[in-house]
């Protein structure tokens, strides 16, 4: 048994973006995900953060194969599952699950909590109704519920409790991986604190490895041992959280935790704000060189908009997509200390 | 209208004030069926539009009890002259229609044949257009868009020459109206299930059938149809209204069936027409007749809506 | 740039007061009760004042906002006062109104796609705004427009006014709906969720932007916000609702460095927070506020609270004043202690 559960090599998902008139035949394409790499170990949770557009919702759902995939490779314990169909792409359901961000859309209505909790087991070949039902049960007080809801509809139950049966559903296959896609990001603050321990515990229990996609970095932060920033479709950096959130190497994701609200008024007072200059590019444009060029403060002349930026190991276990990456984690050792004036170009006036 | 005082108003916003206290147990639990019924009951325009429907429906089904007289019977023609129709009396509710039948007679029996054509042409309409809309919805790619050119090419026509050429294909009969009316409803059908099936495809519950490795049939028909269902049911009520209309349509044109006497209430307007202004009951009674009938499925079918569609739901 | 009728105002003038407001909303039948969304609220906003009214989902937050701008629709009972300017609010006819509405008091939305027009351009809706409350003429309207889209920080606003909500991007959209309810220098600006539904790096500068045309306008801000972030980052004071009223209320720092309320300190203790050490579990506030019964007796947080005794479910709870000062208010009958934290 290896340590890693899942390897994802230059992942890429293309969606289409037009079609012809006659033919319904696609025309041009948007690359949601750009060559993604990346390593989840047997038993950690790896954090995907960006923000909308990033293309993380994407990647989680192609690592599960509920995406097509355009092009690279994702090896799942040892097995490529690629270009897996059929009855072993059914078997691999069982192993691999998906909590999601909606606990309204992602349970069916018109289904009681008994038949959305034993349904994976049907689908997975178990038909015994009263053995289906025992483990409904188990994966109900697993989560914090009791086994008289089965018989109730999800309109029935609000927001936090009907995540909780999202995440049952999850569970109740005994899966080895878990993709939560923004699993606390539509519930209300007191109810968010309830699921991400939940989360903590079942992960604990079940010993599961997960993918935790969010574009809330404190609750990343939470969940997550490793956390991979994207910035349209591809890893911006990578680093284990402790030292992501300390020492962010690159530009965006320096961004991202400046503009990040804290709850606290005296850490605010002194919070120093980067700001971006212009919107997010759109990802159907074609990038010659870095992709976070035309926002960056610290970008150089030509460098930066000609040579894309490698994915390279700064320190053990940080990647980071940026030339000068070093130069902005010296900069932050010596906060006072300036940047080669060559390297800071203006920002274009407003 | 300023966009200050377009902002939504206060239902759709995150203000919405906490939904409805959670009652336990049976009570809310009771299946969508019964709660749609029991909601049903409470508005007033809806119970008076069932009460219609079931009426008729009575009326049909218990036709022979209600009257004497058998509908295509002529016995009292030596009463009809070329300048008038005997009026109502008591042996004769309505009177006599120019043929010489019970008038009362004919309207009985007459919702017995719109009921049954209604039903079995939208029945077709419902079941044809549902498959091909599951078929347009479900697969896509090329399937879909085949099919959705050919429900265009058939929408194009209006519903009145695509029925009156069925019928002439098929010959005059009463089949050959069901089939007409219903084939003409096909397209609106599919085009409401396959819209409501790409609505739902977006939804998280079925990403997450997929990703337990449910197949797609199964997704189809088991996850996205009981909620794709509604807005057809609704649909298809209000397409009950439709055809009644469409029938008489049909039958005021001829094409129903070459049975001059038939209990028809088309047929009626038909055989009344010459007599419009000496026996103007002759057109009034099945006239009626056939307003009253699309209006119980019309009150009906709204109310449904107003049930299985919230989005429809005025604030 | 204020038309000469309008009052000058001094910073501190008392300018909204809300007292015992309620709303109610129609049941679904005419038998059933309504949801009580808002039971009995009071707060003041004084000119120039940024007041946070803080809460989770169903707490009567956002209902309070659209009664004091009058936008409830007319199945919605509304009960108390609202004096705006020391004109009564509620149970005002329609037209006058629309006169406030847009002028002296604006309101930003949560989703500027579904709050601005989809088929009226930018500077359709915003020229319609000044002319009818500026009394200007179109030209004169027109380039007051590109002005304020060059305030917002929209860049090429000569371009861009041109444009139909759909072709701007989400933030550009949020600058365009602030530069719409800035237009005749509001009073007041009602802003509910303002960056709810933006990123993390706009989110950002939107607040900014918010901020700095409060204050360069000495401008009065109610913020409706969910997100406790956003609070520390721009109020003066805080409300936090609880099921329709407030529980606590007090000046920034204090609400955040002393809360005395258990349901403030429980909100503090369950946000995930990416400064200090990570902590291995977050502290919850068991239950959801989704079942909370409104204040028929006593508090209505007593059912999830850990602190709650025999007074909480006996006693009527009045917000009343804790501590120095008399800024900090409270609805608890047996509140923590203000030191530790």
């Amino acid at each position: 048994m290896s340590d890693i559960l899942l390897q994802a090599t230059d992942l890429t998902v293309r969606y289409t973006a037009a079609r012809s008139l006659v033919l319904n035949r696609p025309t041009s394409h948007i690359t949601a995900v750009d060559q993604l790499s990346l390593i989840v170990p047997r038993g950690t949770s790896y954090g995907l953060v960006g923000e909308s557009g990033s293309g993380k919702s994407s990647a989680g759902r192609a690592l599960l194969r509920l995406e097509e995939i355009a092009g690279g490779q994702v090896v799942f314990d040892g097995q490529d599952i690629t270009n897996l169909s059929g009855e072993p792409l059914r078997q691999l359901r069982r192993r691999m699950q998906m909590v999601f961000q909606d606990p309204i859309g992602s349970l069916n209505p018109r289904h009681r909590i008994s038949t959305i909790l034993t349904k994976p087991l049907r689908v997975q070949g178990s038909y015994n109704r009263r053995e289906n039902l025992r483990r409904a049960g188990e994966a109900l007080e697993l989560v914090g519920l009791s086994k008289t809801v089965l018989e109730r509809y999800p309109h029935e139950f609000s927001g936090g409790q009907r995540q909780r049966i999202g995440i049952a559903r999850a569970v109740v296959l005994n899966p080895e991986f878990l993709v939560a896609d923004e699993p606390v990001s539509a519930l209300d603050v007191s109810v968010q604190a309830q699921i991400i321990n939940l989360l903590l515990d079942i992960k604990a229990e079940l010993k599961l490895t997960s993918l935790v996609i969010a574009h809330n970095l404190a609750v990343v932060r939470q969940l997550c041992e490793t956390v991979g920033v994207m910035y349209l479709g591809s890893l911006a950096e990578e680093a284990p959280a402790g030292r992501i959130f300390s020492t962010p190497a690159h530009p965006y994701t320096r961004a991202l935790l400046s503009a990040a609200p804290i709850p606290d008024p005296h850490v605010e007072d002194k919070r120093e704000r980067i700001v971006l200059e212009g919107d997010p590019p759109s990802p159907a444009q074609r990038h010659k060189g870095c992709k976070f060029v035309g926002r960056c403060a610290l970008r150089q002349a030509t460098r930066c908009a000609d040579e894309p930026p490698a994915l390279r190991e700064i320190a053990p276990g940080h990647r980071v997509a940026c030339h000068y990456a070093e130069l902005l984690l010296d900069k932050q050792a010596a906060a006072t200390a300036h940047l080669p004036s060559a390297l800071v170009t203006p920002p274009p006036e407003a | 209208m300023s966009a200050i005082a377009q902002a939504p108003g206060p239902a759709g916003q995150t203000g919405q004030p906490k939904q409805p206290a959670k009652a336990t147990g049976a009570q809310r639990s009771a299946g969508t069926t019964v709660r749609v019924i029991r909601q049903l009951l409470r508005q007033p325009a809806a119970v008076f539009g069932l009460a219609i429907v079931l009426i008729v429906i009575l009326v049909a089904i218990f036709a022979p009890l209600l009257t004497p007289y058998e509908p295509s019977s002529i016995e009292w023609g030596n009463q009809i002259t070329p300048k008038s129709v005997p009026g109502p009396s008591a042996e004769h509710l309505l009177g006599l229609d120019s043929f010489g039948s019970d008038l009362m007679t004919q309207i009985v029996y007459g919702a017995r044949q719109t009921i049954v054509v209604g039903v079995v042409s939208t029945g077709i309409g419902v079941s044809v257009g549902a498959l091909l809309g599951l078929i347009a919805g479900g697969i896509g790619g090329w399937v879909d868009t085949a099919i959705m050119r050919l429900m265009d090419i058939m929408l194009s026509i209006p519903a009145l020459l695509l029925a009156v050429s069925i019928v002439s294909l098929m010959g005059r009969s009463p089949m050959a109206v069901m089939v007409a009316i219903g084939v003409s409803q096909v397209p609106i059908f599919t085009r409401l299930l396959r819209g409501s099936l790409l609505g739902e495809r977006r939804r998280d519950y079925v990403l997450a059938a997929r990703s337990l490795g449910l197949r797609r049939p199964g997704i189809v028909t088991m996850e996205m149809m009981p909620n794709a269902a509604g807005p057809l049911i609704v649909q298809a009520t209000l397409m009950l209204a439709t055809a009644v209309n469409s029938v008489a349509a049909l039958s005021f044109l001829g094409l129903s069936t070459s049975e001059p006497t038939a209990a028809e209430w088309g047929l009626m307007l038909v055989k009344a027409q010459s007599r419009l202004v000496s026996s103007p009951l002759l057109a009034f009674a099945p006239g009626c007749a056939i307003a009253i009938t699309a209006l119980g499925f019309t009150l009906l079918g709204e109310a449904l809506r107003e049930q299985l569609d919230p989005k429809s739901r005025p604030r | 740039m204020s038309p000469a009728t309008a009052p000058v105002r001094t910073h501190g003038d008392l300018l909204l007061s809300v007292r015992d407001l309620h709303v109610t909303f129609p049941g679904h039948t005419r038998k059933e009760i309504g949801t009580r969304a808002v039971v009995g609220v009071d707060f003041d906003v004084h000119a120039g004042e940024i007041l946070a009214l803080v809460g989770e989902s169903g707490c009567g937050k956002s209902a309070t906002a659209l009664a004091v701008m009058g936008l409830h629709g007319p199945d919605v009972k509304i009960t108390g006062s609202v004096e705006f300017d020391g004109v009564p609010m509620v149970g005002r006819p329609e037209r006058e109104l629309n006169r406030l509405r847009g002028k002296q008091l604006s309101m930003i939305f949560q989703d500027p796609l579904t709050a601005l027009n989809p088929v009226i351009t930018v500077e359709k809706q915003l020229v319609e705004v000044l002319m009818r409350h500026e009394d200007l003429g179109r030209k004169e309207a027109r380039d007051r427009s590109v002005d304020l889209l060059r305030q917002v920080g929209i860049p090429d606003p000569q371009k861009r006014i041109k444009d139909y909500p759909h072709q701007l991007s989400g933030g550009m959209r949020q600058r365009v709906m602030i530069a719409i309810a800035m237009a005749c220098n509001p009073h007041l600006l009602i802003a509910d969720e303002p960056t709810t539904a933006l990123d993390t790096t706009i989110q950002a500068e939107i607040l900014d932007l918010i901020l700095e045309l409060a204050t360069e306008r000495a401008m009065a801000l109610l913020l409706i916000t969910h997100d406790l972030g956003v609070v520390a980052q721009t109020a003066h004071r805080v409300a936090v609702m609880y099921a329709g009223r407030i529980v606590e209320q007090a000046g920034r720092y204090e609400i955040f460095d002393q809360p005395r309320h258990r349901y403030t300190r429980g909100l503090l203790k369950s946000t995930p927070t990416l400064v200090g050490e990570a902590r291995d579990r977050l502290d919850t506030i068991p239950g959801s506020a989704f079942d909370a019964e409104p204040w028929d007796q006593g508090c209505a947080f007593a059912p999830r609270c850990d602190f709650a005794i025999p007074a909480c479910q006996a006693s009527q709870l009045d917000l009343v004043p804790v501590g120095a000062g008399g800024e900090h208010l409270l609805r608890c009958a047996n509140p923590a202690e203000g030191a530790e934290q």
